[in-house]
């Protein structure tokens, strides 16, 4: 699986995605091709969301017919090669046509329970007429045999060869035995010639309904995959994202499950982020360790999921469909095809900034240039926003850097501990003596500034907490003063 | 033979398991299908090899075997289709060999099949229970002694050992061999709940391990089995009580183990079963002697040997004096193949 070459183990697509488990052959393919959908299929994509959303409804409604699909689901085997060998005009052998007695068997079962359970989207065709080519005596139990009701001729052969059988079982003589057993085999063959031309018959009535078999694998996977998508969104108290014209992204308190379920491991909750973003760029501000980086990979997880049909894990999703969806960070995935993490990043910036030019999408840039030296970072990252504000893709930028930020751009800063009562932490933090503290203390949600602020020094106070040693701290608020007069 | 129907008749899962080809094995079993015949409908499936390609498996011996109407067997798809009875398929696996899916099926007429069945002990299992839920009213199962077979008869409820004059030319050399196979097959089960918990969560994921007279253990980590000595050694505290070994125990670790330290006296030695033990008498007296114990997670119920005085080789032992002679060596019943006694 790969969008836009989107790191999708660090952003969280990874773990939400291993969560999806269809029952079926059929829904594994199609969680195998999920596809981005384009502005050119709004239609569908809007249909995909309709679809889920009846879904989950009928799920929250009706668990226990659910329970039961999925416990058919689980029942339907491959079939699709025998299907496709029909298609081919080949002869089924006796597995094979057990096997779709036993798929018809299943979908009847499954067509029944998808009315009890009110799912309108998922059309399956009978097959009961194919079941009842391979139940001919109306037994109507699942194994298979080729019955002897299929031809007379097969009929006495199979009598026939009963009889010498039992003469073999009662005779005691070796050479009678060896007599009666060269008889046997000629029957044998007798029958096997008779159940070939069966089975030749049985496979091309059945090839008449290969369209029937092929639509109902698309439809029992949809079903399955359906299912498991519903159930990611219920697990997860996700929304069905409101596909707009308007270029404005809004995403009202997203999670993001990854991080989430860590943090419900250590007993610790989600902040929820968030985030308004218009044309142009958008930055991010704030603190070390305030959680900027999640609220890029969230938002891109977000996006990303809204745009392959998923429902958004947020209290409220609106966002236009976008042409593109990147996530920049110093990943160590290009680091290792033996680029320097800056070079890596540079490659990767320009072929977004080049895409941004020409079409409509969004970009998630965390801490680009970190890597650099900061004086040049610094004029980098200000340049990339700045260029890429007049645009009308998103751009969010996640930075630590002062002064990126222009007036016509949007501002968020991750509050951080500038609430905090310090004296309070430091207390805390010398009980506890753990660095967790300050994760406690630490306000992750993100704050709308407007007008220029400069970025929080909370790695000042947060060396300070840690007991850095007085003296260097000392100098450094006095360059950092000494900086502020220089550049007033 | 005729008492072998007697022997198993408590049983609802039986396997018989040859020392060599040309044992007499298929002998066996046809004779107890032909025994049983009318009275209930036997479930047959065999031990598969895993691992090996399908030349190898299809070079292997495979009993094709005369079956009665009503028998329900499990066999590889290929063989399904091939066997000359008339069949019905009662389910697919899903347990897939080198040689397709297996495949459940019921005989509709008397004839020939070939069987060649899962290879692991799970499927095994599952399948001799899915046998008996369509109505078999025992399960056969074909086995073999072999490092190559993962799977062991310690999942059936009864096991034959059938050996044979294939095995050598020197009939003490036969006998020896049976013995000593018995006696390694029958070693006795692990009884102390706690230590076999402790031994099977080692196994769940390692190699080897040790545990503490408290029951705690520690598992270490080796690649195999047959480089663990040096290991094994270096963790034979006083107070381990139990040493945990997965797989195939040789000579080999036993002897490295012997002449390294004698810290492995009063401590017992836990196998998974009788069949990975492929030690020689001389090691084992030694082991056993100085006070080592040998002890399974699994046991094997061997019922009673069955013999065949016959070799493909082109000789063969006076049947009555063989019989005789492995009866003196051996307190289970021993039965000859090629007719009653």
């Amino acid at each position: 699986m790969n969008f836009f070459d989107i790191d999708l183990k660090e952003i969280g697509f990874d773990y939400v995605y291993e969560q999806l488990q269809p029952k079926t052959v059929f829904g594994m393919e199609i969680k195998k091709n999920i596809k981005f959908y384009k502005k050119k299929n709004k239609k569908n994509l809007l249909q995909e969301f309709e679809e889920l959303e009846d879904i989950i409804c009928s799920i929250k409604q009706n668990r226990k017919a659910f329970d039961e699909i999925e416990h058919i689901l689980y029942k339907f085997k491959d079939i699709r090669k025998s299907i496709e060998r029909c298609k081919n005009g080949s002869v089924l052998d006796e597995v094979e046509l057990f096997e779709i007695k036993n798929f018809c068997l299943n979908l009847r079962a499954l067509k029944s329970l998808i009315s009890e359970a009110k799912i309108s989207n998922i059309i399956l065709h009978s097959l009961d007429d194919v079941y009842i080519i391979l139940d001919p005596e109306g037994k109507n139990i699942p194994t298979f045999y080729i019955y002897n009701v299929y031809s007379e001729k097969l009929n006495e052969i199979r009598n026939k060869k009963l009889e010498i059988e039992k003469k073999i079982f009662l005779e005691v003589d070796e050479k009678n035995i060896n007599r009666l057993k060269e008889q046997r085999l000629n029957l044998v063959i007798a029958e096997e010639e008779e159940e070939l031309k069966i089975k030749k018959e049985l496979s091309k009535k059945i090839s008449k309904y290969v369209n029937a078999f092929e639509e109902n694998f698309r439809g029992i996977g949809k079903l399955d995959f359906l299912i498991e998508k519903a159930k990611l969104a219920i697990k997860y108290n996700a929304t069905k994202p409101i596909i707009i014209d308007d270029l404005k992204v809004n995403l009202i308190n997203q999670i993001n499950p990854y991080v989430l379920d860590i943090l419900k491991e250590k007993g610790k909750s989600f902040t929820p982020i968030t985030i308004e973003m218009f044309k142009g760029t958008t930055v991010i501000t704030g603190a070390n360790m305030g959680g900027k980086s999640i609220s890029l990979k969230t938002t891109t997880l977000n996006l990303l999921l809204g745009h392959l049909g998923f429902f958004v894990f947020a209290e409220y999703a609106a966002f236009p469909i976008l042409d593109f969806i990147y996530f920049i960070s110093d990943d160590l995935q290009s680091v290792s095809r033996g680029l320097s993490t800056f070079g890596a990043e540079i490659i990767k910036l320009n072929e977004v900034i080049s895409r941004i030019k020409k079409e409509f999408g969004f970009a998630a840039l965390d801490e680009v240039a970190r890597g650099t030296n900061p004086k040049e970072g610094h004029a980098i990252v200000r340049a990339v926003c700045q260029y890429l504000n007049s645009f009308s893709s998103f751009v969010l930028v996640s930075t630590h850097y002062d002064g990126v930020v222009d007036k016509n751009m949007n501002h968020y800063q991750v509050v951080g501990l500038k609430n905090v009562d310090l004296d309070n932490l430091k207390k805390d933090l010398a009980i506890k003596n753990s660095i967790e503290v300050i994760q406690e203390y630490m306000d992750y949600s993100l704050e709308r500034i407007e007008g220029i602020r400069e970025v929080p020094k909370d790695a000042l106070n947060i060396s300070k907490l840690l007991n850095f040693d007085e003296e260097v701290i000392k100098i450094a608020e006095n360059i950092l003063k000494e900086g502020d007069r220089n550049e007033k | 033979m005729s008492n072998v129907l007697k022997l198993i008749k408590p049983y609802r899962t039986i396997s018989i398991i040859g020392m060599e080809k040309n044992v007499g094995k298929t002998t066996v079993l046809n004779h107890i299908l032909n025994k049983a015949r009318g009275s209930y409908p036997l479930g047959l499936t065999s031990i598969g090899r895993d691992g090996e390609d399908i030349d190898r498996v299809t070079n292997t011996e495979k009993p094709r075997i005369y079956i009665e109407k009503g028998t329900i067997f499990a066999t590889c798809k290929e063989f399904f289709l091939k066997s000359d009875v008339t069949k019905e398929v009662l389910e697919t696996t899903g347990i897939n060999t080198p040689l397709g899916e297996i495949i459940i099926g019921r005989a509709l007429s008397d004839g020939y099949i070939e069987i060649a069945g899962p290879s692991v002990n799970s499927a095994i299992r599952w399948t001799s229970e899915r046998m008996l839920h369509y109505g078999a009213g025992k399960v056969l199962i074909d086995g073999a002694l072999s490092r190559k077979t993962m799977a062991s008869p310690s999942i059936t409820q009864a096991t034959i050992l059938s050996t044979g004059a294939a095995l050598s030319r020197d009939i003490n050399k036969v006998i020896d061999k049976t013995e000593l196979t018995l006696k390694l097959l029958s070693i006795k089960k692990e009884e102390d709940d706690k230590v076999l918990n402790s031994a099977f969560k080692i196994l769940e994921n390692f190699k080897i391990g040790v545990i503490y007279n408290d029951y705690s253990f520690k598992s270490i980590n080796v690649l195999t089995s047959l480089e663990a000595s040096k290991d094994i050694v270096e963790n034979l505290m006083d107070d381990v009580t139990h040493v945990v070994i997965k797989g195939v125990v040789t000579d080999k670790i036993l002897e490295d183990i012997i002449k390294s330290t004698d810290r492995y006296k009063g401590k017992t030695f836990l196998v998974e079963d009788g069949t990975k033990l492929f030690l020689n008498r001389e090691i084992l007296d030694v082991f056993i002697k100085s006070g080592g114990e040998i002890r399974a997670l699994m046991p094997i119920n061997v019922i009673c040997i069955t013999i065949n005085p016959k070799s493909p080789y082109g000789y063969e032992f006076d049947a009555k004096r063989f019989q005789e002679k492995m009866k003196e060596k051996i307190n289970i019943p021993v039965f000859n193949v090629l007719g009653d006694e």
